[in-house]
């Protein structure tokens, strides 16, 4: 029998709601290496078939295009081709018809596929006549929908997606686009067999008809006239990338890749306009085409996700102009249409897929403001204009007696440029995620800014609010800040004794011997706190015996205490009389008397009362032991330390301990180092202890935690200590630590974290398959697993803090924690940029398995019996030493009766007392020798 | 080093809030770093009624109309809106409209989650603030909820060692389950207590230090001129109370046998500035029953 009383397992587990609308054959699809989450596969779907049939029409439109364009014109025609393509859509873009902007983002996309459509048909309807205007201008139709469209097409989707899931998902839709070109270019080549090549024009037309289609599966919100100012003043758009690093490289890559592109494409039809016989010009780039698509597809499906996952983005958008640069020189030394072929292959086989898709993703991080206004910029402009000043090259070339070698040449110069840009990048990519995390506030909790004139004014200003509060926070900052100078003594006669309690406080603590003139006449004050405020502040600045021994007299034993206090402090208590009577009046006194009497010699400490000043650190009464604090430090004895740290143990007093025990120096740090390693002292003041150390700012500090985060057993003071390093770190950010003990902590942890996921994912994957498992200890369990995980993640991030001396590391952990998924995505490629193999795959696994990033059946166990997984699982999880994840675990087997853990509980060595009753009477329910 | 002048107008409006009266000027100037002045001109909208609010403004000049729930009202200079609904899961239905040019100054949700985060001192004094507010609802609200003594989220009557111990901490209504690791570390520091009827747990007007979570059976709310309220399993008397370290509101009877949890502030305290995160979630749990405590109370006063 169980003895728990738990929820009981859900009955029914297996009964999950169907997933309707969309057949489980296109989600198996959608869902390749598990990467496309259920809440995103609609969107990746429209996404997927809007490319797709965009891109087959392109196919056809562009094998149709260059088929009749040079089986009538010369391919040195082209150049002018390319610079009329680049006018036009950048016309086209900056006149976007005004009522476009009242459209949502998909409908609009939509009636741009459809406009193309119909255009496209147009064509089909001319393209039989007479006239070479025809071919120039389909030619440049059909550069300007696929700049325009597919601007569109990508600003959408970053809109939509975070970063983190944009290097999912991209590659998956920029395959619709390879597999688009794929089918398109088939088709072409069997239309191409069978008929003249003007008819794929309106094949074209079809595909572009069906794509528009496709983005009302999109469901991205309506941006409206917002998404529409890209164009919006062309000179601020200038200025923005002109001014932000990051864009001017981003335009000069683009700019610099269609020049290239240009180069290359131009190169590779001269070659072939050249050697290939006209009337076989049809078939042989439909032929060509194709295979360059199938080697996109390849690319795309195998290279380009395995590019990303290992090498990050940056790297992958330096392979392609690495490739084409080789590529290039290829050709230049080689020649002939086999090296042009080879050259196009490169070039065909990376720009639809690895550079598309990195090139959209460098779009992702910027905000959506941002990219909106620029994105349109960069890619009609960088891309037309790249076109246009390769044509102009071309044509300058063409003037000259340069064979198609120059240009292969010229092609290969512009790579390295693009290469060059690309490899500048990655520092500015990573500031654009730095700069989506919120800044971490310069300021340290114990400084204060200073202030200027006119915060000065305003404050001494509040001194005559009307409202108490706002006076005595203005007190409060003048008081903080030693500005004590400029509070006028008239503010002792204010009519609130609040404000001339705290008045005498801020003039006491700024030694303004020019209140001395009004507190005398306070000392008949009716209110008994004002009068003994009266009697500390003479005490300090103007100690005189008589009218001290007049407040003796006092009917209110407050001001009775402070005066005795004040005046055994001055001296002048030679038989230590006045002292007994005190210490009698604050035996027998309420706490406001002993808080005065503290208070008293907070401001004039005195030796011979340090006895009653330990009595009231132990005093029952928080505000009394608070000012005995302060009376201590001011006191400054060794007799102080130790009643001193014993106070840790209150909360609400531990700021202040913390920052007395400072004023006692070396004396202070070496007993509680001492303290630190006494197992024997209650934990609620061990525990306190790594933060008191730190704040001592000794440079011994850090090799007394460091010392306990090796040896420390107890994990919270572990964790303490942790902290406290941290705590330290930020004050001493070039202090030199002990790096392999830190590397060593920073393993363990990680090691740790991945333990329990691997134990979470199989009880998980376990109750799956066994209803029987899942009950309210399992979840509790789960739960548990899960966070433990998290917190031993937490400690990997201010260890990694701890070895840079930066918080950069503490800033990404907590956008990893962000509610705003743009945060969190932007906090987890940072890290994949900051940490070094080879911690960064086991972190960022780590990570985007707390956050749902990544398929939990991956790491469930697989194909192994998860009934034996499970039960090992639960076994290793008593064992783990973890005190509660062992305690539940044990529970759990109970439970489950899992007979075969009773010998592992027996040998596990208990934690604590409550570990080993729990254990030991885990171990006796599963052997039968107790029934609950 | 030399530190920038500070923005010291803030930072007096701020120390006066109710929020942020018990912060230290420290504490205070950092809030009063992350937040900034903005202007509102003349019937615009600070916050839409039917947009999530992730900021509070605290109005320096000016006026401002809360509009909620189809009541509306309105407030001037040195008021806090759009606390606590900022720390609701689901904030919307709050709207704030400039009735005349507004100077306000803006403090963003994420801003004070990491002000918080990063110094505990805040987070706890926001947590006394909301425990205060909430103790003033107390018996309004924990009505609502009791259900005439029904179990929240199921009695737990198994034995209350540490597992059973943190079984019944995560079934408590205020104490989020998903914060396991946190619970089980409170679940060291709790003391578990047998009841029998007419056990009484807290006294009237007594300052608050502590707190129970009942396991099984339930507590007698008791309060003068007041009908009796019956609280069941899940129930945490005595939570806000001790969180503001104002007297309790009621006295708590067992109303028959049970078991309860009992978990003092300061090891409640500790455990949060271990586990923000838990501190952070709790914060908003109170800040939801505030807001529906004074919805409650606005529509009783609107009702006569």
């Amino acid at each position: 029998m169980f003895p728990y009383e738990v929820a009981l397992p859900n009955p029914n587990p297996d009964a999950r709601p169907m997933l309707a609308g969309i057949n489980r054959a296109t989600l198996r699809l959608l869902s390749l290496s598990g990467r496309i989450r259920p809440d995103e596969r609609r969107d990746v779907l429209g996404a997927f078939l809007t490319l797709f049939a965009f891109m087959a029409g392109h196919a056809l439109l562009e094998t149709a295009r260059d088929a009749l364009f040079l089986a009538s014109l010369p391919a040195r025609r082209l150049p002018w081709v390319y610079l009329a393509i680049a006018v036009v859509a950048i016309a086209v873009g900056r006149g976007e018809p005004p009522f476009v902007r009242r459209f949502s983002a998909r409908n609009e996309l939509g009636g741009w596929l459809l406009a193309a459509s119909v255009v496209t048909a147009g064509f089909w309807f001319v393209a039989g006549r007479d006239g070479v205007w025809v071919l120039y201008s389909l030619y440049v139709w059909s550069g300007v929908i696929v700049s325009l469209i597919v601007v569109r097409f990508w600003t959408i989707l970053a809109t939509r997606f975070t970063v983190t899931q944009a290097k999912r998902v991209f590659p998956l839709i920029a395959s619709g686009s390879v597999v688009g070109a794929i089918v398109g270019s088939g088709a072409a080549r069997i239309v191409t067999a069978f008929l003249e090549p003007r008819h794929l024009v309106l094949a074209a037309a079809a595909a572009f008809f069906v794509a528009s289609t496709a983005p009302a599966l999109l469901d991205v919100g309506d941006g409206g006239g917002q998404r529409s100012r890209r164009w919006s003043g062309l000179g601020e758009v200038s200025r923005t990338i002109w001014t932000r690093p990051y864009l001017l490289r981003m335009a000069g890559l683009v700019l610099l890749a269609t020049v290239s592109f240009t180069l290359i494409d131009f190169v590779f039809k001269s070659v072939a306009d050249e050697l290939v016989p006209a009337d076989e010009l049809g078939a042989f780039f439909a032929s060509t085409y194709l295979a360059i698509n199938v080697l996109s597809l390849v690319v795309q499906l195998l290279l380009v996700s395995w590019l990303l996952g290992h090498f990050g983005l940056v790297s992958a958008v330096v392979f392609v102009p690495a490739v084409l640069m080789v590529s290039t020189l290829g050709f230049v030394v080689a020649g002939g249409l086999t090296a042009a072929v080879v050259l196009k292959g490169a070039d065909g086989g990376l720009r639809h897929s690895l550079y598309r898709t990195g090139t959209e993703l460098l779009f992702v991080p910027l905000s959506e403001r941002l990219r909106t206004q620029v994105k349109g910029v960069i890619d009609v402009v960088g891309q037309r204009g790249g076109q246009a000043v390769a044509s102009i090259l071309i044509l300058m070339l063409l003037s000259t007696p340069a064979g198609v070698g120059t240009f292969g040449a010229i092609a290969c110069l512009t790579t390295v440029g693009w290469l060059l840009v690309a490899s500048g990048l990655k520092e500015h990519y990573l500031d654009v995620f730095r700069e989506t995390l919120h800044p971490e506030t310069d300021r340290r909790g114990s400084a204060f800014p200073s202030l200027d004139v006119a915060s000065l004014d305003t404050l001494v200003a509040t001194l005559t609010a009307p409202e108490d509060r706002r006076v005595i926070a203005a007190l409060d900052i003048l008081d903080a800040q030693r500005r004590s100078d400029v509070v006028p003594p008239t503010l002792l006669y204010h009519p609130s004794a609040d404000v001339v309690v705290r008045a005498f406080e801020v003039f006491i603590s700024g030694k303004r011997e020019d209140a001395l003139e009004i507190t005398p006449r306070l000392l008949s004050h009716a209110d008994a706190r004002v009068r003994a405020g009266a009697v500390r502040a003479l005490s300090v600045m103007a100690p005189d015996r008589a009218p001290l021994e007049e407040a003796f007299r006092d009917p209110d034993a407050r001001v009775v205490g402070t005066a005795r206090a004040a005046f055994v402090a001055c001296g002048w208590d030679a038989d230590g009389s006045v002292a007994k009577e005190l210490t009698r009046l604050a035996a027998d006194s309420d706490a406001s008397v002993r808080h005065a009497v503290a208070s008293a010699l907070r401001v004039r400490p005195a030796s011979e009362l340090e006895p009653l000043l330990r009595g009231f650190l132990a005093d029952s009464d928080t505000e009394v032991v608070r000012e005995a604090v302060a009376a201590a430090g001011a006191l400054g004895t060794p007799g102080m330390v130790e009643p001193l740290i014993r106070c840790l143990a209150r909360r609400s007093l531990r700021d202040d301990v913390r920052f007395t025990l400072t004023r006692f120096g070396s004396l202070a740090l070496n007993r509680l180092a001492e303290a630190l390693a006494d197992t024997r002292l209650p934990h609620s003041i061990r525990t306190q202890i790594p933060g008191a150390i730190a704040l001592s700012g000794s440079a011994t500090a850090p090799q007394i935690l460091l010392r306990h985060l090796r040896d420390e057993q107890d994990g919270l003071i572990r964790f303490r200590v942790l902290r406290a390093l941290g705590r330290w770190r930020r004050e001493q950010p070039n202090f030199p630590l002990d790096g392999t003990l830190l590397q060593g902590a920073l393993v363990q942890a990680v090691s740790t974290a991945f333990d329990l996921m691997q134990w979470r994912h199989t009880l998980t994957a376990g109750a799956a398959t066994s209803p029987r498992r899942d009950t309210e200890l399992h979840r509790v369990l789960v739960t548990l697993l899960r966070d433990k995980q998290d917190h031993a993640l937490e400690r990997a991030f201010r260890l990694l803090n701890l070895q840079s001396g930066s918080d950069e590391y503490q800033r990404v952990y907590r956008g990893l924690h962000s509610p705003i998924p743009q945060s969190r995505a932007g906090s987890r490629e940072l890290l994949t940029h900051m940490v070094m193999p080879p911690l960064r795959e086991p972190l960022t696994t780590l990570l985007d398995d707390l956050h749902g990033e990544r398929d939990p059946t991956v790491m469930s166990g697989g194909e192994r019996d998860p009934g034996v997984e499970y039960l090992r699982a639960v076994a290793e999880i008593v064992s783990c030493g973890i005190e509660s994840a062992s305690s539940v675990a044990a529970a759990h087997a109970t439970e489950l009766q899992l007979t075969e853990v009773a010998a592992v509980i027996e040998g596990v060595p208990p934690v604590s007392a409550e570990h080993a009753a729990t254990l030991a009477r885990a171990a006796r329910l599963l052997s039968g020798l107790e029934v609950a | 080093m030399s530190t920038p002048p500070m923005p010291v107008g803030p930072l007096i409006h701020l120390r006066t809030l109710e929020p942020f009266r018990t912060l230290s000027p420290a504490q205070l100037t950092l809030l009063t770093l992350e937040a900034e002045e903005v202007g509102f001109t003349a019937d615009s909208w600070l916050v839409r009624p039917d947009d999530t609010i992730d900021s509070m403004f605290m109005v320096v000049d000016g006026f401002v109309r809360l509009v909620a729930g189809g009541r509306s009202r309105t407030v001037g200079p040195w008021s806090l809106v759009g606390y606590p609904e900022l720390l609701l899961r689901d904030s919307a239905g709050l709207g704030i409209h400039a009735e005349t040019d507004v100077v306000a100054i803006r403090l963003e949700t994420d801003a004070l989650r990491e002000l918080c985060e990063r110094n505990f001192g805040i987070l706890s004094a926001l947590l006394g603030d909301m425990g205060d507010r909430l103790a003033a609802h107390v018996d309004r609200l924990e009505r609502s909820i009791s259900a005439e003594g029904a179990p929240i989220r199921g009695p737990y009557q198994g034995p209350l060692d540490r597992v059973g111990r943190m079984v019944a901490l995560q079934r408590a209504r205020l104490l989020p389950s998903e914060s396991m690791d946190a619970l089980a570390e409170l679940a060291d520091r709790v003391d578990s207590i047998e009841l029998l009827a007419g056990d009484r747990l807290h006294e009237m007007g007594a300052t608050a230090t502590d707190f129970h979570v009942v396991c099984a059976g339930a507590v007698e709310l008791r309060a003068p001129g007041r009908p009796v309220l019956l609280l069941g399993a899940g129930a945490t008397p005595g939570l806000p109370e001790t969180l503001g370290s104002v007297g309790y509101v009621h006295e708590v009877v067992a109303s028959g046998d049970g078991t309860v949890l009992r978990v003092a502030l300061d090891p409640f305290m500790d455990v949060l500035e271990d586990h923000f995160e838990l501190g952070y979630s709790i914060l908003g749990l109170l800040a939801e029953d505030v807001v529906v405590a004074s919805a409650s109370e606005a529509e009783r006063s609107a009702g006569g």
